[in-house]
């Protein structure tokens, strides 16, 4: 049994290794828009979004000032982006789990091992497409909260459902400021994960993703009260 | 909050929409991101920062999941998980997030309907208050109290199923109060009672943050109980040495997951038990001390039957015996005999008896459906309980044996309750001191409550196809979907000089049979509180206001009491009779075994376990550091459910199921639920991303049986049992794979009902059904056709 494992998981290694490999010399190839080559062996970010390095090994994020990494992080040419709108028509109301939109083959439905391409996300010859990052990867059923999405069925009955307008983007208090974070951080804490890289929706992709202390700047709308002395907590 | 009225004004999406358009608010929505419109929701004027939080149970699992709904312009417009409740800790399943979409399927009930010259008309919900409660007067004149009878479910909240049993058991005077409770947790509660004498786990959901090895039996929990497996894979996650050990019939998501999968055959649970014990034994691993401390032997009738015949009845009964006695007893269940009947290596076998041995390891077992459903439930239950008292692992942080519920509050209402044919809400029916306390709490004559259960819920269908019971009250549960061997029991309740009341939000086919449907409130458009799996009771506020005339299932009972001349026991005011229905439930609970929160503590916390006591929630019963009942005099741990203070272990064998697998019918059939459908699916089908999920039901078959019948993937099949047929499309690559000589279909898709084919079988101490196994056929659509057809 252990020697079957053994054996498993040496063969998986090998041949994400290959894919890994594989998808680097595949953007190589088509590399116009100035992406260089991933490096598999570099230990990857905590989300895998500052695991994009320079060709001479050295990390973006520990440039000095002023060399921004986010030309390095756009999207090559032709390839399918997700916009403000399909990121909506995955979800019921704003702050939902999103769907599946791909389909989910058998070994995937029962394995969940959908970490193996949303943990660190890259692009995907599949679906011409970069792989959405998870901002939760600890997270294992990924499908208790994610239902399969390709399916294109008729509704069983219809439904009345209305909610709230999506949030305003990029309304600072005043002009140039920074501006909040229109929705809560549970699930959703590391931003580079959904804000930064070339399968970041593009109106909410940062132009600055290698300040890495987001919440310096960014932080939480929680309420439009404002504050009043002795209003008590409630 | 101001609590609106049950008849005030519905404030239509017509009206909203109309609203919207006025106010040009529609084209504001796409304008907030220039050049952007999307087509997943319509919107309302509000926007995210005007959405107010309220607090809540999930409508759906037995998990009881606290949810935060968001509520705008008077509508629920989203969910999130609650972060304050101590269940989920802010995580939800996609049912969860989604619920909220199941309140606004647009073929809400908004008003009530009567049957008139076999047409459904609509009329004032009072006026078909007035026909039920006329029907009921005229069937009880004409046939006698026992001719009527009500049928709710887990999904009743406490104040329902008070009400309900109030009025039927104390009021009227019939034991005709049955839930569909019956037909997935009674095994559960039985075998509480058999080892333990009081109901409920000793247990909690905290027992995962403790332990460091789960040992599902039956129980594809990634998917029935996502949020708690969330919970044992975030465990792992954070303890290496963690281990998950998947024991089913059937390879699941639950599986994959798990560290080592373990594949019995169907029924043979029982067995693999009692090989474990043996192994215990034989290996010194028994906690001596506690055995003899705590744990009392006893044997009970064996070759007990199945049920399937009218008017089964059985009596179990407890003949003491002794730890040599059990030892003697296990020599059948050796790991080499147990491995020919169950088809697990006896490595395997040995394996998990180790981790159960293990003094170093703390274990809790998890099963659901897949125990309770069973010929045999009670005694799989006794089992389980049988391996955590030999080797003392219960009752304590981490060591748990816990049965999960399926529904939001099968243990608030319908066990705590008692909504159950032999119950009172304290006690039973059969005890001179239990009826004397109901008739002084309910303010009715003692002998107005009957001292003999009538029909549990299979033997309550049967009466009312036989004609013994006439009229039918049925409130949120859908038995038209969910009765095994189905055809009987909708033939029956077609018959002539029936009458069947049906209290539910959506039409189904259980509505599709009723003379009377009653527009009900759903959820959270009500006040009230349900009961979760671990002994959590949450309350909650009427957020919403219900559809049209809907009106919520205690209000119905209420006035239907009323008009049935119990005005004295159903006094309440509409504004505050939740309050004042729990304050006299509660009297029912008093003192440390079973105290309940009062009102105003359950609405302040996000759920309450009982016993509460001295203003503190009991995590681990039985254990006197932790319990406030449990007498120290026993030593550490006080099983005081049982007159000897002590945990009954008991002697059962392994007995085979009601059918198996023969020549006729070669496949066994197993049935259950998915990850995006509850119960029978009329709410979640409505929801439009759980629907298109899992649009349809299929059948699961083995790739190999596939390919040596020839069936592709997709290829609609016929499955045939000696009950009934049906056509379905087979599915080899799905998220579950039934062992070879399986199959596998879900029952919540009402156009495919799998429940004409299963077995009206159960357990004869609970009077569960088994809908695990049954006997079927697979035959290829066009091989089936041309035979018929030769006929």
């Amino acid at each position: 049994m252990p020697v079957a494992r053994a054996w498993k998981i040496a063969v998986t290694v090998t041949a994400m290794a290959v894919v890994i490999v594989g998808v680097g010399e595949f953007l190589r190839a088509g590399d116009d828009a100035g992406l260089r080559r991933p490096d598999h062996r570099a230990p990857a970010h905590d989300g895998g979004i500052l695991a994009v390095v320079h060709g001479d090994g050295a990390m973006s994020s520990a440039h000095p000032q002023g060399a921004s990494l986010a030309p390095l992080m756009q999207p090559a040419a032709g390839v399918q982006q997700r916009s403000i709108t399909t990121y909506y028509d995955r979800r019921a109301y704003s702050g939902a789990p999103p769907v599946v939109p791909h389909p989910v083959d058998a070994r995937t439905n029962r394995t969940q091992a959908c970490n193996v391409c949303h943990e660190k996300g890259g692009f995907t010859p599949k679906f011409n497409a970069y792989v959405p990052v998870t901002p939760h990867p600890q997270y294992r059923n990924c499908l208790q909260c994610h239902a399969l999405g390709a399916n294109v069925v008729a509704d069983f009955v219809g439904n009345d459902w209305l909610s709230v307008r999506v949030p305003v983007l990029h309304r600072p208090a005043l002009p140039g400021n920074p501006p909040p974070m229109p929705h809560p951080l549970r699930l959703h804490d590391n931003c580079l994960a959904c804000h930064a890289g070339p399968a970041a929706v593009a109106e909410v992709r940062t132009s600055h993703p290698e300040r890495l202390n987001c919440q310096q700047c960014h932080v939480p709308r929680t309420t439009q009260a404002i504050f009043q002395r002795g209003a008590g907590a409630g | 909050m101001t609590i609106p009225s049950p008849t005030a004004a519905y404030v239509s999406r017509r009206d909203f929409m109309r609203r919207l358009a006025h106010g040009a608010a529609a084209a504001a929505a796409v304008s907030m991101i220039p050049g952007v419109s999307f087509a997943a929701w319509e919107s309302l004027d509000a926007d995210t920062s005007d959405i107010a939080w309220k607090k809540t149970p999930c409508r759906f699992c037995g998990v009881g999941c606290g949810l935060l709904v968001g509520v705008a312009e008077g509508r629920a417009v989203a969910v999130k998980g609650d972060p304050a409740s101590t269940v989920n800790k802010g995580l939800a399943c996609v049912k969860g997030y989604h619920s909220v979409q199941a309140l606004y399927g647009s073929d809400r009930l908004q008003k009530a309907l009567v049957r008139r010259n076999g047409q459904m008309v609509e009329v004032p919900i009072q006026e078909a208050l007035d026909l039920v409660a006329a029907k009921m007067r005229e069937t009880i004149d004409t046939h006698g109290k026992d001719a009527v009878s009500i049928y709710g479910s887990g999904q009743w909240t406490i104040p329902d199923g008070y009400v309900a049993s109030k009025l039927f058991k104390g009021a009227i005077g019939t034991n005709n109060v049955e839930a569909n409770a019956r037909l997935c947790m009674a095994s559960a509660v039985t075998g509480f009672l058999t080892s333990f004498g009081l109901d409920e786990p000793m247990g909690c959901y905290e027992d995962i943050d403790h332990a460091d090895t789960f040992i599902t039996w039956g129980n594809n929990m990634a998917e029935m109980h996502p949020v708690l497996f969330s919970r044992v894979l975030d465990r792992r996650l954070k303890n290496p040495d963690t281990l998950v050990i998947d024991f089913a019939t059937r390879t699941t998501r639950t599986s994959h997951a798990a560290d080592k999968s373990i594949l019995f055959r169907p029924q043979t649970d029982l067995a693999v038990a009692n090989a474990i014990c043996h192994e215990i034994i034989k290996n010194g691993w028994m906690h001596r001390d506690f055995v003899e401390q705590h744990v009392a032997f006893k044997t009970g009738k064996t070759n007990i039957g199945y049920g399937t015949e009218d008017g089964f009845a059985f009596t179990d009964k407890a003949e003491a015996s002794t730890l040599a006695d059990f030892r003697e007893f296990l020599k059948d269940y050796t790991p080499e005999k147990v491995e020919k009947i169950s088809g697990v290596a006896a490595a395997d076998i040995r394996y998990m008896a180790a981790l159960y041995g293990d003094p170093a390891r703390k274990v809790v077992s998890f099963w659901c459906m897949g125990m309770n459903q069973h010929t045999r439930g009670t005694w799989i239950n006794n089992l389980v309980y049988n391996i955590h008292l030999l080797t003392g692992k219960i009752s304590q942080p981490g060591n748990s044996p816990f049965s999960l519920t399926g529904q939001p509050s099968a243990c608030g209402t319908v066990r705590e309750v008692g909504t159950l044919t032999h119950k009172l809400p304290h006690g039973v029916v059969m005890n001179q001191k239990d009826r004397e306390m109901a008739a002084r709490i309910w303010d009715v004559p003692v002998e107005n409550i009957q001292p003999k259960p009538t029909y549990h819920t299979v033997e309550m269908f049967r009466a009312l196809d036989r004609g013994d019971i006439r009229f039918m009250w049925i409130q949120v549960t859908n038995p038209m979907v969910t009765m095994p061997k189905l055809s009987r029991y909708r033939d029956g309740a077609l018959k002539e000089g029936r009458f069947v009341v049906v209290s539910d939000v959506y039409p189904t086919p259980t509505t599709d049979i009723a003379d009377v449907i009653l527009p009900s409130a759903m959820w959270i458009e009500q006040e009230g509180m349900y009961g979760n799996s671990e002994r959590r009771t949450q309350h909650f506020e009427q957020i919403l206001q219900p559809p049209g005339e809907a009106m919520s299932d205690t209000w119905q009972l209420i006035e239907v009491a009323r008009r049935l001349g119990f005005e004295k026991q159903f006094p309440w005011s509409y504004e505050t009779h939740i309050r004042d229905i729990w304050e006299e439930y509660r009297l029912f609970h008093a003192g440390p075994r079973h105290e309940m929160a009062s009102y105003e503590e359950l609405r302040r916390q996000p759920g309450i376990m009982w016993p509460y006591v001295n203003g503190k929630s009991t995590q681990w019963r039985y254990n006197t550091e932790y319990d406030p009942a449990a007498d120290a005099s026993h030593g550490r741990f006080d099983f005081y459910g049982k007159p000897d203070h002590r945990a009954w272990l008991w002697q059962r064998p392994y007995e085979p199921p009601a059918e198996s697998p023969d020549v006729d019918y070669p496949f066994w059939l197993d049935t259950g639920r998915v990850l995006e459908h509850w119960h029978s699916g009329s709410m979640t089908r409505r929801v439009p991303t759980l629907h298109r999920s899992v649009p349809n039901a299929y059948v699961e078959l083995h790739p190999e049986d596939a390919r040596r019948m020839g069936i592709l993937d997709g290829e609609t099949v016929r499955l045939v049992s000696r009950r009934g047929r049906l056509d379905l499309p087979a599915q080899l690559h799905g998220r579950g794979q039934p062992t070879p000589g399986q199959v596998f279909v879900p029952f919540f898709d009402e156009s495919l009902l799998i429940n004409e084919l299963t077995l009206d079988a159960f357990c004869p101490i609970s009077k569960q059904p088994d809908y695990k196994k049954c006997a079927v056929r697979v035959e290829r659509l066009a091989s089936a056709e041309s035979r018929d057809a030769s006929r």
